[in-house]
């Protein structure tokens, strides 16, 4: 390396007194940079937008000529979900953002310095969740909105609009899936700390669990999966309830309480263990 | 600024690694580290930075336990992993949110970058950094809150001898500035060159805690190297009652007891040649050999040096 001895600056320099509590807004700018500053983060963030919008117009274009040549006619109710099916394939990279913005630091050994800056831990935790649900909620809320009003153009004679019944509800139950998917991502890379394992675990929670809820006993088994994570947060978010789903606002919060189980169980274990 | 070790303790399941460690580490000196690899100088300074906590006992700084530092950064400084940075981020990102959790100026990432000397690579992806050049921005995260401590594990690994001698001057002006200042290494003739205490460890029971000098001086002491192609006549010359001689090669002879002076004058009055005529100091290696023969984790014995 070509380095030079020209004399340096002075290490003892004027910084004036140190802070007498680490500042709320220095970690949020501190995660802010460290979400932002990887390109990777730009890249899932306008795919999704793209995927989510691009998905759901594509659906609602080929059922809306599917409908007019008369195959299959359309009912207002899957106009919305067709509309919104990109919505249903972006939760994998909202949670794979949440997970790596977590395990990215492990991976790299960064968990040192940043837990060293901020040495009892849940501050910047709970920085990241701040910084994550920010982002995904409006790169969510943006790609949502975008996809029905999309859709429903491309809908054309059967269309929605925001205006109607459950409309509004099911965008927000559909926004707030994402972020809350994302979060758990994040609270998964908090406890397992390997990319593989976290993304492994939050598809499991999502895609396996319900299927092996389906062997439980008929008898009470439904009992018992429509108040797992995923199933709980889809039944929000559809026009009309599901038969067997938990109803629409109940759904949300029992959601939304597993989300927060998540992130709690990941406070506490990051506080205790050893970084 | 000081960091106190008190009865320090770390224990993975049966291993422990860290035992009892006692020992205060003082500003205005460049404080070695010293012990084998595995014998628990990493874990001691992850302690230190409340990255592990202690089975038992407890590290300070400043009389603090480090997680109730409010402004650690502004306060303590490390540089532990140099590996610790995302490989996708630029050195500047990575300082600059640095800067913002620990509550320090951003201006200042610019000093560090400068005294580091890696401004020129500033805004690269770390990833593509050589060792050098990711130990230098190492260097530049822990003095970035201008820390009255600094800690610093293996400093000089993978540098270049530009690199090493940067280290150097550095460790030394931040000690005569006043700081603490805690190095790490298994390289003991670097220690020797920079360090002016000592904390010896093995297999994470401290073995010395003294200065420098006394360590040296206490594990061996000096001799007279010895050769000439006429020894049999010069022997005579040499022997005394304090004088102990022995013979390691042929044509050359280690002197105690008599100094280099002495014995060069009576070889001059006898006419005697000499083709050398050395004070052999110990040195640091020598000592610490000699106090962790038996605390080596992984003794290659093949290898041991039979003296």
């Amino acid at each position: 390396m070509s380095t030079t001895h020209s004399p340096a600056p002075a290490v003892r320099n004027q910084l004036g007194q140190p802070p007498r509590t680490a500042s709320r807004g220095g970690l949020m700018r501190a995660e802010w940079i460290k979400f932002s500053s990887l390109r990777s983060t730009w890249v899932t963030l306008v795919a999704v937008i793209v995927a989510t919008v691009g998905l759901g117009w594509l659906f609602a274009a080929v059922a809306a000529a599917a409908s007019s040549s008369g195959d299959a006619p359309l009912g207002a109710v899957s106009g919305v979900a067709l509309s919104l099916a990109g919505a249903q394939i972006a939760w994998i990279a909202f949670g794979v953002l949440g997970v790596l913005e977590v395990t990215g630091e492990y991976s790299h050994g960064s968990i040192g310095p940043t837990f060293s800056a901020d040495p009892r831990r849940w501050p910047t935790l709970l920085t990241k969740v701040a910084v994550l649900a920010f982002v995904v909620l409006i790169t969510g809320g943006v790609s949502v909105l975008t996809a029905f009003i999309l859709g429903q153009a491309a809908l054309g004679g059967a269309a929605l609009s925001l205006t109607d019944d459950g409309v509004v509800r099911v965008l927000v139950a559909t926004t707030v899936y994402l972020a809350g998917l994302g979060l758990i991502g994040q609270a998964l890379g908090w406890l397992l700390r390997s990319t593989a394992g976290a993304v492994a675990a939050l598809f499991g929670l999502v895609f396996l669990l319900p299927g092996l809820g389906q062997l439980l006993p008929s008898s009470w088994g439904p009992d018992v999966v429509r108040w797992l994570p995923a199933q709980a947060g889809q039944a929000a978010q559809s026009l009309v309830p599901g038969e067997g789903d938990l109803a629409p606002v109940t759904g949300l919060v029992v959601f939304l309480m597993w989300v927060l189980l998540a992130l709690v169980a990941a406070a506490v274990a990051t506080s205790r263990r050893d970084a | 600024m000081v960091i106190e070790l008190s009865a320090l303790s770390k224990k993975y399941g049966d291993k422990t690694v860290v035992s009892n460690l006692t020992a205060v580490i003082r500003p205005g000196h460049v404080t070695g580290f010293l012990g084998p690899n595995g014998a628990g100088k990493s874990t001691t300074m992850r302690m230190v930075l409340g990255l592990d906590r202690p089975t038992s006992g407890q590290a300070t700084v400043n009389g603090h336990s480090y997680r109730a530092l409010r402004a650690p950064l502004r306060e303590v400084g490390a540089l532990l992993n140099p590996r610790s940075v995302h490989p996708k981020r630029t050195a500047r990102a990575h300082l600059r949110a640095l800067a913002a959790a620990g509550g320090v100026p951003t201006r200042r990432v610019d000093e560090v970058l400068e005294l580091a000397g890696i401004t020129g690579v500033a805004d690269k992806p770390a990833g593509g950094f050589s060792l050098g050049m990711t130990q230098r921005l190492g260097v530049a995260s822990a003095l970035l809150g201008d820390p009255g401590v600094v800690i610093l594990d293996e400093p000089v690994n993978g540098l270049d001898p530009d690199g090493v001698l940067w280290i150097r001057t550095l460790t030394r002006r931040l000690a005569a500035e006043g700081r603490t200042v805690l190095v790490s290494s298994h390289l003991m003739s670097e220690m020797s060159l920079t360090a002016t205490h000592l904390l010896v460890i093995g297999r994470g029971r401290l073995l010395a805690d003294t200065p420098m000098a006394d360590f040296i001086a206490a594990s061996g002491e000096t001799y007279v190297r010895l050769r000439s192609p006429r020894l049999p006549e010069l022997i005579p010359l040499i022997e005394g009652p304090d004088t102990i001689w022995s013979s390691h090669q042929v044509g050359e002879v280690h002197v105690r007891g008599l100094g280099a002076a002495e014995i060069g004058d009576r070889a001059a009055a006898a006419g005697v040649p000499l083709h050398e005529l050395t004070v052999v100091e110990p040195s640091l290696e020598a000592a610490f050999m000699k106090l962790t023969r038996n605390e080596r984790d992984y003794r290659a014995d093949a290898q041991e040096d039979p003296r």
